[in-house]
């Protein structure tokens, strides 16, 4: 456990380079959460349309 | 695109397993630094980011260029979907930069012309995402944010070479400069992996994102034909 | 002559006016944008006294004086030397030999009284270990903890 300590605690700058590595996770994944989410949203709009079309003709 | 949207799977396997990589590397396996201990670990995710503000920028401008001279659709729609994920990469570097600079600095910020150019930056991508959404007409806002996005140019110089023509708090590069890099291959490492991670996180979001572009305009056009009937 | 060649040169003149401007606007600004001034421009008399300033350059190896909370110390950049007066409480990374960047007011003796003091660190990076190698064996390289 004497690893496990002085890992999480960095030296005494725990308190700086954890929120680096989190505030960058947490911005590039949830850039990427929201792209795939929106491409889904689309995708659906778009079958929704084109089945639509279909039906019309 | 025909080529790109295959790519994908392999681009997102290979992001996952260089920042699994490079993030062992920075965290567990790479050294302190003689002066500034641990705190040398933020740099792992602060320099790598700056570089992607930077690359991602000057991607955008090629893009605009291309879309401005030729009117190609792709080009135009590339430098839209890039825009964003720009601002994410300059936002973790200013917040990282911030957090590195308190412990070490002593200051959260300075008005150095470093830092005061990345925010710059920062809100020219801003700019360019509003601008885009700004007109009903789609293509319109595109040809004001490549106008933009080409004028904003001038500052990624500016920011690459501040810390040389000025006084800055902040250091000058270490990768990047003439007689080699002045890092040792120990931290080196861990930074490039982190860096091409980055990169391919870069592709990976940018080829989905310019596929939702895509999608949306066929919604738009099918939108536009069902409404004439 | 194409449209599309008419458009590469009105943009590329455009770039070039707008670079020109650029380079015009921070020719002018370069003695404006300085973050900080060096204790050679100092002695020069570049600096009014009781204006609030910046100055930066290397702690002089043992001059750093501490009573307190209290410290005083001479920063140099290898040609003259300025003394700080600083209350407060300094960064990690302040040490003798490091360089560092104070803010506050000169007077008339050309004695500096900072408010604040930020350390500037180097673009060197390495392990421990290698830097006690590198001092050992002769090969650190004068200023590079500038």
């Amino acid at each position: 456990m004497v690893f496990a300590s002085s890992f999480w605690s960095m030296g005494g700058y725990a308190n700086f380079v954890w929120p680096s590595y989190f505030v960058v996770a947490f911005v590039l994944f949830g850039l990427l959460i929201w792209t795939l989410s929106q491409g889904k949203s689309l995708k659906k709009r778009l079958a929704l349309l084109e089945q639509l079309k279909e039906k019309k003709i | 695109m025909a080529i790109a949207a295959p790519c994908l799977p392999w681009l997102s396997a290979a992001t996952v397993i260089c920042l699994a990589y490079g993030l062992y590397l920075s965290l567990i396996a790479s050294p302190a630094d003689y002066q500034q201990g641990e705190t040398v670990r933020i740099m792992y995710v602060h320099v790598p980011s700056a570089w992607m503000a930077l690359f991602v920028y000057t991607a955008m401008a090629v893009a605009s260029l291309v879309a401005v001279i030729w009117r190609h659709p792709l080009a135009e729609i590339a430098a839209q979907a890039s825009a964003p994920i720009g601002a994410a990469f300059t936002f973790c570097a200013l917040v990282t930069g911030s957090l590195w600079g308190k412990p070490m600095w002593g200051t959260w910020w300075v008005w150095d012309a470093r830092l005061t150019s990345v925010l710059i930056l920062f809100f020219i991508y801003i700019a360019h995402m509003a601008l885009t959404s700004a007109f009903d007409d789609p293509a319109r806002g595109r040809r004001a944010a490549a106008i933009l996005c080409l004028v904003g140019f001038v500052n990624v110089p500016i920011i690459k070479f501040s810390v040389e023509w000025w006084n800055t708090l902040h250091q000058p590069a270490s990768v990047i400069k003439m007689g080699g890099p002045s890092i040792h291959a120990d931290m080196l490492w861990p930074l490039l992996v982190m860096a091409l991670a980055f990169k391919l996180l870069y592709l990976c979001i940018l080829i989905v994102r310019m596929k939702n572009e895509l999608t949306a305009a066929r919604i738009r056009s099918l939108t536009a034909a069902r409404a004439r009937g | 002559m194409g449209r599309k060649q008419r458009r590469l040169i009105i943009i590329l003149l455009s770039a070039l006016c707008l670079a020109a401007a650029a380079a015009l606007v921070m020719l002018a600004f370069r003695d404006n944008i300085v973050f900080f001034f060096g204790p050679s421009e100092i002695k020069a008399g570049k600096v009014q006294p009781g204006k609030r300033i910046r100055v930066g350059g290397l702690v002089v190896e043992g001059s750093v004086v501490k009573v307190g909370e209290k410290v005083s110390f001479g920063i140099t950049d290898g040609n003259e030397s300025v003394d700080i007066h600083y209350v407060g409480i300094l960064p990690d990374l302040f040490r003798e030999g490091q360089g560092i960047v104070a803010e506050g007011v000169l007077n008339q003796n050309l004695v500096f009284t900072a408010s604040e003091v930020l350390a500037k660190h180097d673009e060197n990076y390495m392990p421990p270990e290698v830097a006690e190698a590198l001092k050992k064996s002769g090969h650190w390289k004068e200023g590079m903890e500038q």
